[in-house]
């Protein structure tokens, strides 16, 4: 009888030993994924200002047109660089706010007259693959967050710290939505 | 880049993730990317592109109600981890993940970016539920997902949570554009075309048929052009002579004939009754200027925009297929109109169009310069599937 108890007891301690290291794994490769997507969230949303700046000293849109983006883009980089790869309140409103200045500024219209110019066609496919890869760029990453949240909820996890000292990683909220007239560019 | 790519299922025989696995890889590499495609091979005799691996030979399983022909257990396993430390990749593709393949092994094996795309929109299986830890641990690696239509990301959404981004089905516009319609068509008379499984009823040949009467009284020497696999004498047992013998079955098609078929219609009729997620038959039908009538499903009236890319009628009613099919038979202009807008439409869904947007997943996903690479952390089972001159 006592062997039994001895031979289950040895059994779950193996379970849970088993259990804790694949966990302890998947939650490290979890961590790992979340810092690469959110270091391509950082470049993709540097290359989506550096776009809107190039646009906006190209010389190919009207002045108020020009200030307007290249204020909410310089505001954009400004705030990326003082944050790096964090995405802090003042950092997602600046670029929320860029998101905006693009959706009032590239209507229909003016997408088309910048389309006929010289090399047009080039300036707004590159425009609208960095918008659009941003915003990909920022789901992914939400993504790779929830999935971490859910493993790091679970009482095991918590039980036995198997996170160690890492902070609760947190999705970014934004609006960076791509202008109606740059989609399917 | 160099591309992976994983097809779960057998690309000897046909079917829409494997022509979507193709046409993805001939696109890509148009782009100049080096791709690179693993898939269950039934066929030994099958001549593989150059770009296909053998994954190996699959077995016939039943799996969610049906039977499927996968791949999985150690050998498998072991050939996956292969193909990855082989083609060292830049970015790892894997389609239906979430099925007992060649896909859910990739995942399980690799590390690095890793893109998934959903195609079905079915529920979840038993076997995933009991599965989930593992399952679970594989589909955590993937760093971008992607769904080919709203109604599979709604799948995703509902059973992994989180999202995806939506990234059409594509049609290699090129393919179907300045097609020779088949031998003594045009006819003098309409003609109509339908394809699909004859047998399965929610492609709804049915639902044609029982419109065919009315039609025939309006244009008598109408003619339908049935392709598809299937028992045809089943499929007209309970057809009036009047109909069926204004019926040409051709069987089983090849892409070609298919092809051709499209050029030789005046109307493709789509008159499916459910469980389509996407509509790519349509686009292809749209591509080649043949004007579509599609029943009022969700994923069709997305790619017809509401009818304006195409007639549409309410799912399942004979007597509005009918109508809407002798008013577009009856009016040329409005063909014409449709044939247009159906060009126009079908070329926003060209490979061309949809490979770009894939490319630009894969640049958000390997910013960080990592590569494909055999993961073995924490995993027991898959020490033991290691290639051999590693263990």
């Amino acid at each position: 009888m006592d062997v039994l108890w001895v031979v289950l007891i040895v059994a779950l301690v193996a379970v849970i030993v088993l259990y804790l290291s694949q966990t302890a794994a998947r939650l490290d490769r979890l961590h790992h994924r979340i810092d690469t997507s959110r270091s391509a969230l950082q470049g993709q949303f540097m290359e989506r200002a550096n776009e809107v700046l190039a646009l906006a000293s190209s010389g190919r849109l009207d002045p108020a047109t020009t200030v307007l983006l290249a204020d909410a883009a310089d505001s954009a980089l400004n705030q990326a660089r003082a944050t790096g790869s964090d995405f802090p309140a003042p950092r997602c409103a600046s670029e929320s706010a860029l998101t905006r200045a693009l959706e009032a500024s590239m209507d229909a219209d003016v997408v088309a007259e910048i389309a006929a110019q010289p090399d047009g066609e080039q300036t707004l496919a590159g425009l609208a693959a960095a918008v659009q890869k941003a915003a990909w760029s920022r789901r992914f990453h939400n993504d790779a967050v929830r999935s971490c949240l859910a493993v790091r909820r679970q009482r095991l996890v918590r039980l036995f710290r198997l996170s160690g000292s890492a902070p609760l990683p947190r999705t970014v909220e934004l609006d960076d939505e791509v202008p109606s007239a740059l989609r399917s560019r | 880049m160099r591309v992976g790519i994983v097809c779960p299922y057998d690309w000897t025989s046909p079917g829409g993730v494997k022509a979507h696995v193709h046409d993805q890889a001939l696109a890509l590499q148009r782009l100049g990317h080096e791709v690179s495609v693993l898939a269950p091979v039934d066929d030994d005799d099958y001549p593989l592109e150059p770009f296909v691996v053998d994954g190996g030979k699959p077995v016939s399983v039943p799996y969610n109600g049906s039977v499927a022909k996968v791949n999985f257990g150690p050998v498998s396993a072991a050939r996956v981890r292969r193909w990855i430390k082989d083609g060292d990749f830049d970015v790892l593709h894997v389609h239906e993940p979430a099925s007992p393949t060649l896909s859910v092994l990739a995942c399980w094996a690799a590390r690095g970016p890793i893109v998934a795309t959903w195609h079905s929109s079915q529920t979840r299986s038993r076997a995933l539920t009991a599965a989930y830890y593992l399952v679970q641990t594989a589909m955590e690696k993937i760093s971008a997902r992607i769904a080919v239509s709203e109604a599979a990301r709604q799948t995703l959404v509902k059973h992994l949570g989180g999202d995806a981004v939506l990234i059409p089905n594509g049609v290699t516009c090129a393919d179907f554009e300045d097609a020779r319609p088949l031998d003594g068509y045009p006819r003098s008379a309409p003609t109509l075309f339908f394809i699909g499984r004859i047998d399965e009823p929610r492609k709804g040949l049915h639902v044609l048929l029982e419109a065919m009467p009315a039609i025939l009284e309006v244009y008598p020497d109408t003619q339908l052009l049935v392709a598809g696999p299937g028992d045809q004498d089943d499929a007209i047992e309970d057809v009036p002579e009047a109909v069926s013998r204004q019926v040409r079955f051709l069987g089983l098609v090849s892409d070609a004939d298919k092809v051709r078929a499209f050029a030789s219609a005046d109307i493709y009729v789509a008159p499916n009754t459910g469980g389509e997620s996407f509509g790519i038959v349509l686009l292809e039908a749209m591509a080649a200027g043949t004007p579509v009538v599609a029943s009022d499903l969700e994923a069709f009236a997305r790619v017809l925009e509401d009818g304006r890319a195409g007639a549409m009628f309410t799912s399942e009613d004979s007597a509005d297929l009918a109508r809407t099919v002798i008013e577009l038979l009856g009016d040329p202009a409005r063909r014409e109109t449709l044939r247009r807008a159906g060009r126009v439409r079908a070329r926003q869904f060209d490979w061309a169009v949809v490979a770009r947007e894939i490319e630009q997943v894969y640049e958000s996903v390997t910013t960080s310069g990592e590569r494909v690479e055999n993961d073995m952390r924490g995993q027991f089972v898959g020490r033991l599937a290691r290639p051999r001159d590693e263990a």
